[in-house]
C-alpha cells in the first residue's frame, strides 16, 4: 500500500507551501481576522493565475480536472498556512455543488469566473441552531408565478458579505420528511430584501447572519430538481467534508511541528523542555493523533476519487480530525506555555482553526450519529 | 532558442543548523533529523532566467542534474514550471567529484545533448558554495562566459546580460552559443501552475550512466577530483550577548542607547 | 617541466590605485612567500596601469608583471584569461592569488580550467602545509555554516580571497622591485565579449564597504518604508544602511547594499541588525564587525548568538525610541 502523494502531488504541495510562506504570512492571516472582507485580492488573484481555483472542477468549465487527492495536497498547506478567504464557500460549498446539479448554462456561466478568480459564492444553509439536519431548515420559498419568493434568516454562512450570489437551501414543500421539499436558489446578492450581518467570530472566520425579506428569485434559479436539493446537497458536503478534513490535517500538523520545535529549544530548568518524559507524551499523543486525522483523511479522499462508497470513513475523518486538531493545538498552549498564550505567537491561530473546523460541516456528535447509522443503530 | 540549464539537488540549506553533524569520515555534512532536498537556489533562478527566454522568444528548454538518490519530486520541479526535458546524470560514478570532474561530466552530457545556444548554472551550489562549475563547463566547451547575472535577454546570435558588479551592475554582450552563471539578483522565481504541475508526469526523466556519455572514469566523480579536502569543521561560536532589558520596548531602546554611549560605541 | 615558484598576486586597480583587496593580498602573498622562501610577485593587467608597480612594491611584492594594451581596459573574459595562461606559463608560480572580485570570481575558475589545475574561491585563511608545501585552503561552506579546508596537488594552486580577511602591510616606499613588461599577445578577433555599458548605483551618503556603523535591516522590516526608518537611524549614527538577502529579494532595499556570502562584505565598528535573524548567509558578510547589536522579536534568533548587546522586541517600537535617545543623549 502507497500513503504518499504521487511525485506531481508532492510538487504541488511543496510549491503550495512555498508559496503561502511567501504569499500569507502570520501577519495578514491576523490583519484578515479583524478585516470586515477577510479575502486579501492580490492573494486570490495569484491562486487563481496557478490554478488553484479551478484545480477541481473539470477542464471544459475553466478548471484543471484535478481529483481530491490533487485538491487535499492543496488543502493541507492551505491549513498550514490558515489561509484566509472563501475557498471553502466558493470553490468548494457552491463551486462543487453547481457542478453536480447546476444546468449546462448555470456551469458555463459560474465555474469559469470562480476558476478565475472573479466571482465569490456561498452556500446558506444552516440557521439559528446551527443545525445540519435537515429540519432545522425554515426558511420559505413560496412560489408567485415564474418566481419564489424566500423569507427567512439564515446564520452562520461564511463569507455572504463578499458573496456575488449566494445559495439558499429553501424549503418549497412540506413533504412528509424534513429531508423532502428543499429547493437550492441561486440568488443574486443585489437582490433586494437581503440583510447580511458580518459576525464576529473567534477564529475570524466570516460567518453571516443573512435575512431574506421576501426575496424575489427567478424558478430558472434553482439548481438542480425542485423540492429534491437535499439528497445532491449532502453530496456535495460529503466531498466538502473531506477538503475540510485535509485542511485540519495541516493545521495539526504544524501545530504539532510548533511544539515540538519550542520543547527542543526552550531551556528550563538546565535543559530543555523536550527532554522531560511528560513533555515526549505530550507530542506522542499528537504525534498519534495527527497521523490518525491524516489517514482517515487520505483513505476517504482516495476512496472518493476511485468512486467507492465512503460515508462510513467520511464520517470518521470529519469526527476524529475536528477533535484531535483541538487536542494538538492546546497540547501545543501548553508545551510552549507563557510564550504560547501570547496573540504575538502562532498556536492561537491553530487553536481558534481547530475549533471552527471542528463545527463547521457539522461536529463530532452529528457524526457519531451518522457513524452508528452506518453499523445499523 | 534550444537552453540547457545544470541544476544540483542539495540538502536544504534553509534547514537549521541543529539539523546537521559533520562526518568526519567522508569530511560531509550530514542531517541527523530529517531534512528535505531542494534543488539549489540559485540554480532556480537559472531556471528562471531560461523561462524567461522561453517566454520571450520560445525555445526548448533541457535540465540536466548530476547525483544519486534524486528525488523525482525535487528535480522534475523544472518541469513543472515549463521547462521541456530532463536528464539526469545518475549514477555513483559521477558523484564525489569536485567542480572539474563534474563539469566535466556535465559538459560532455550537454555534448550529447547537441546544438544549445546557451547555458544556465547557478552562480553557486548551496552546499559547496565553490562557484566554479559553470566556469568550467564553458571552458571544457570553448563557449564565452558571463558570471553572475541579473538579466538576460537573447539577441539573434548574441545574448545580452546584466552582470552584477561590486557597485553596480555592467551590460556585456556575447555570442552565442554562451554559458550564464545566475545571480539572485535576477529576481523572484515563478510559482508553477497546477497544468504545469500536472503536465510534468508526462515527461519521464532520461538516464545517461557514464558510458552513454563517453565520459571518462578517470575524469569523472571522485576519481577526477584535482582538489583534496583536508578537513571540514564549524567555528566555535563564543559571545556573550548582554540583553537589554526594560519595561516597554521603547523603555529597553532607552537603555540601550545609553548602554551604547556608556561604553563608547556611540 | 619548470618548477613552480613564487606567489603571484593578479592586483587590481581602480582609479590609479591599487584596491583594497590587492593591497590586502599582497600581504598575505608577502606571508606565504616568506614561509615558502620564495618570491612575490603581482601580475597588473589593463590599459594605462603600469604606473601601479611603484605601489604595488611598497606593498610587498619583489616582481611586478605589467600587461598593459588598450584592448584589456575593461575586463572582458576571454581576454584576461589569455593573458593570465600566458604569464603563468611564463613565470610559473606556485601560487596565484586573485580577490574575491566581480573580476576574481569570473577570472579565476577559468583560468585554472585553461591551466589544467585547481582553484578554490572566497577563501579566508591561506597556510603552507610544512610537510608538503601545499597551500592549505579554508573557505566558508555550506552558507558559512561550516569551514572547509582544501589543498590540491596541480600547480599553480588558484585561490580567490575574500575582502577583509588579509591584511595590508605598511606601505614601504623604500622598498625595491623589479618591473617586467608582458606583452598581451591579443588576437582582437578571439575576443569577443562587449561591453556596452558600466551602471553603478547611485549611492548618498557614506559608502558601506567603508562605513564605521552599518545598521542592517532584514526580513522583518517587512517593506520599504521600513528601511527609511533606518536610513535615519543610520544618518544620526553617521553611518550606512545594509540589508539581508530577502528585503532584497523582495525589492524593499537595493542588491547593492545586500550584506552576505554573496553580497558585500563590512566589518564596521559597530553593525545593528535590526529584524535580522542571523542565517550564516548574511552573517558571512559581517561577522568581521567588532560589535554587533541585534534587535529582533524572537528571543531564540540565531543573532543573539553572535551580538555583543541585545534587545528582543518589536524593532517598529524600539528604533524610533532608540533614535530619539540617541540624539538626546548625543546633543548632551
Amino acid at each position: 500500500m502507497d500513503f504518499d502523494y504521487n511525485d506531481e502531488q508532492k510538487m504541488l504541495k511543496q510549491g503550495a507551501r512555498e508559496f503561502f510562506e511567501k504569499e500569507c504570512p502570520k501577519s495578514l492571516v491576523k490583519q484578515m481576522m479583524e478585516d470586515e472582507k477577510g479575502n486579501p485580492p492580490e492573494l486570490w488573484k495569484k491562486m487563481s493565475q496557478l490554478g488553484w481555483l479551478g484545480l477541481i472542477y473539470p477542464e471544459k468549465y475553466g478548471g484543471g480536472d484535478g481529483n481530491m487527492i490533487d485538491l487535499i495536497a492543496l488543502e493541507e498547506e492551505m491549513g498550514r498556512a490558515c489561509l484566509p478567504g472563501p475557498f471553502l464557500s466558493t470553490v468548494l460549498l457552491s463551486g462543487l455543488f453547481i457542478l453536480h446539479n447546476g444546468s449546462e448554462e448555470q456551469k458555463k456561466e459560474i465555474l469559469p469566473k470562480i476558476a478565475g478568480g472573479q466571482l465569490i459564492l456561498t452556500l446558506a444553509l444552516t440557521e439559528q441552531s446551527d443545525s445540519y439536519e435537515a429540519s432545522a431548515v425554515s426558511v420559505e420559498a413560496k412560489a408567485e408565478k415564474d418566481d419564489y419568493i424566500i423569507d427567512g434568516t439564515k446564520l452562520f454562512v461564511p463569507d455572504a458579505q463578499i458573496a456575488d450570489y449566494i445559495i439558499c437551501i429553501a424549503r418549497t414543500k412540506k413533504g412528509d420528511k424534513p429531508e423532502d421539499g428543499l429547493t437550492a436558489f441561486l440568488v443574486d446578492r443585489k437582490t433586494p430584501g437581503i440583510t447580511i450581518t458580518l459576525l464576529k467570530t473567534l477564529a475570524g472566520d466570516k460567518l453571516c447572519e443573512v435575512v431574506f425579506n421576501k426575496v424575489k428569485v427567478s424558478k430558472k434559479n434553482i439548481i438542480g430538481k425542485l423540492d429534491q436539493a437535499w439528497g445532491p446537497l449532502q453530496q456535495t458536503l460529503q466531498q466538502v467534508k473531506i477538503a475540510q478534513c485535509a485542511e485540519m490535517v495541516g493545521g495539526a500538523q504544524r501545530a504539532l511541528e510548533l511544539a515540538a520545535d519550542h520543547a527542543k529549544k526552550r531551556i528550563q530548568f538546565d535543559r530543555p523542555i523536550g527532554s522531560f518524559p511528560v513533555i515526549h507524551h505530550l507530542i506522542a499523543n499528537a504525534m498519534m493523533d495527527v497521523d490518525a486525522c491524516k489517514f482517515l483523511t487520505y483513505e476517504a479522499a482516495w476512496k472518493f476519487s476511485e468512486g467507492m462508497p465512503c460515508a462510513k470513513e467520511i464520517a470518521m475523518a470529519k469526527a476524529w480530525t475536528g477533535e484531535a486538531y483541538q487536542r494538538t493545538a492546546a497540547m501545543g498552549h501548553q508545551v510552549l506555555g507563557g510564550i504560547g498564550y501570547t496573540l504575538d505567537g502562532e498556536m492561537h491561530l491553530y487553536f481558534r482553526r481547530a475549533k471552527s473546523g471542528e463545527l463547521t460541516l457539522g461536529d463530532g456528535k452529528f457524526h457519531r450519529e451518522a457513524l452508528a447509522k452506518e453499523l445499523g443503530m | 532558442m534550444n537552453m540547457i540549464v545544470c541544476i544540483k539537488q542539495v540538502l536544504d540549506p534553509e534547514a537549521p543548523l541543529s539539523s546537521f553533524k559533520i562526518d568526519p569520515a567522508t569530511n560531509t555534512m550530514v542531517p541527523v533529523t530529517s531534512v528535505p532536498f531542494v534543488i539549489s537556489p540559485f540554480d532556480e533562478q537559472a531556471v528562471e532566467a531560461a523561462l524567461k527566454i522561453k517566454d520571450a522568444k520560445g525555445g526548448k528548454i533541457t535540465v540536466i542534474s548530476l547525483g544519486v538518490n534524486l528525488l523525482r519530486d525535487v528535480v522534475k520541479k523544472p518541469l513543472s514550471l515549463g521547462a521541456d526535458e530532463l536528464i539526469l546524470l545518475e549514477d555513483p560514478a559521477f558523484i564525489g567529484g569536485d567542480s572539474w570532474s563534474t563539469a566535466y561530466a556535465l559538459a560532455a552530457a550537454i555534448k550529447k545533448v547537441g546544438q544549445f545556444d546557451l547555458i544556465f548554472c547557478g552562480r553557486q551550489a548551496a552546499d559547496s558554495d565553490s562557484g566554479q562549475v559553470g566556469a568550467c563547463i564553458a571552458e571544457i566547451l570553448g563557449i564565452p562566459q558571463v558570471s553572475v547575472a541579473k538579466k538576460v535577454e537573447a539577441i539573434d546570435g548574441k545574448v545580452k546580460v546584466d552582470k552584477v558588479t561590486t557597485d553596480g551592475y555592467e551590460v556585456v554582450e556575447v555570442p552565442t552559443p554562451a554559458l550564464i552563471t545566475v545571480s539572485n539578483e535576477l529576481g523572484e522565481v515563478r510559482f508553477a501552475t497546477f497544468k504545469g504541475t500536472m503536465a510534468s508526469k508526462k515527461k519521464e526523466p532520461i538516464i545517461w550512466k557514464p558510458a552513454d556519455i563517453g565520459a571518462e572514469p578517470a575524469k569523472i566523480g571522485a576519481a577526477g577530483r584535482r582538489i583534496k579536502t583536508r578537513k571540514l569543521f564549524q567555528p566555535v561560536r563564543d559571545s556573550k550577548c548582554e540583553i537589554i532589558g526594560g519595561e516597554t520596548d521603547e523603555d529597553k531602546a532607552a537603555n540601550l542607547a545609553k548602554k551604547l554611549v556608556e561604553v563608547k560605541l556611540i | 617541466m619548470a618548477d613552480n615558484k613564487g606567489v603571484m598576486i593578479f592586483v587590481e586597480v581602480i582609479d590609479g590605485k591599487l584596491t583594497n583587496i590587492a593591497q590586502e593580498l599582497l600581504g598575505a602573498g608577502r606571508k606565504l612567500a616568506n614561509d615558502l622562501s620564495e618570491e612575490l610577485s603581482a601580475l597588473i593587467v589593463g590599459s594605462g596601469v603600469a604606473n601601479i608597480a611603484p605601489e604595488a612594491i611598497a606593498y610587498g611584492a619583489d616582481k611586478i608583471y605589467v600587461v598593459d594594451a588598450p584592448l584589456l581596459k575593461d575586463y572582458r573574459t576571454d581576454a584576461y584569461v589569455a593573458v593570465v595562461e600566458k604569464v603563468v606559463k611564463q613565470v610559473n608560480p606556485r601560487i596565484l592569488l586573485l580577490g574575491q572580485t566581480t573580476i576574481g570570481r569570473d577570472l579565476a575558475p577559468r583560468a585554472a580550467c585553461r591551466l589544467i589545475t585547481g582553484a578554490i574561491l572566497d577563501c579566508i585563511a591561506l597556510d603552507i602545509d610544512t610537510a608538503t608545501k601545499q597551500l592549505l585552503i579554508t573557505k566558508p561552506v555550506y552558507g558559512g555554516n561550516a569551514r572547509a579546508v582544501y589543498s590540491m596537488e596541480t600547480l599553480p594552486q588558484v585561490a580567490t580571497v575574500r575582502a577583509k580577511a588579509m591584511t595590508a602591510l605598511v606601505p614601504d616606499s623604500s622598498r625595491k622591485g623589479q618591473v617586467v613588461i608582458v606583452d598581451a599577445g591579443l588576437d582582437p578577433a578571439a575576443i569577443k565579449t562587449n561591453v556596452l555599458q558600466k551602471v553603478v548605483a547611485e549611492t548618498t551618503g557614506i559608502k558601506l564597504e567603508d562605513a564605521s556603523v552599518v545598521v542592517t535591516g532584514g526580513r522583518g522590516i517587512g517593506g520599504p518604508e521600513g528601511f527609511k526608518q533606518l536610513e535615519e537611524l543610520a544618518k544620526v549614527l553617521k553611518g550606512a544602511v545594509g540589508a539581508t538577502r530577502p528585503p532584497c529579494d523582495a525589492g524593499w532595499a537595493p542588491d547593492t547594499i545586500q550584506i552576505g556570502l554573496t553580497g558585500k562584505i563590512v566589518s564596521p565598528y559597530v553593525y545593528i541588525a535590526v529584524a535580522v535573524s542571523g542565517a550564516s548567509q548574511h552573517m558571512a558578510g559581517c561577522s568581521g564587525s567588532k560589535n554587533i547589536i541585534a534587535i529582533n522579536r524572537d528571543a531564540e534568533a540565531a543573532i543573539f548568538k553572535e551580538a555583543r548587546f541585545g534587545v528582543v522586541g518589536d524593532w517598529k517600537k524600539i528604533i524610533p525610541a532608540f533614535e530619539a535617545k540617541v540624539k538626546e543623549l548625543q546633543s548632551k
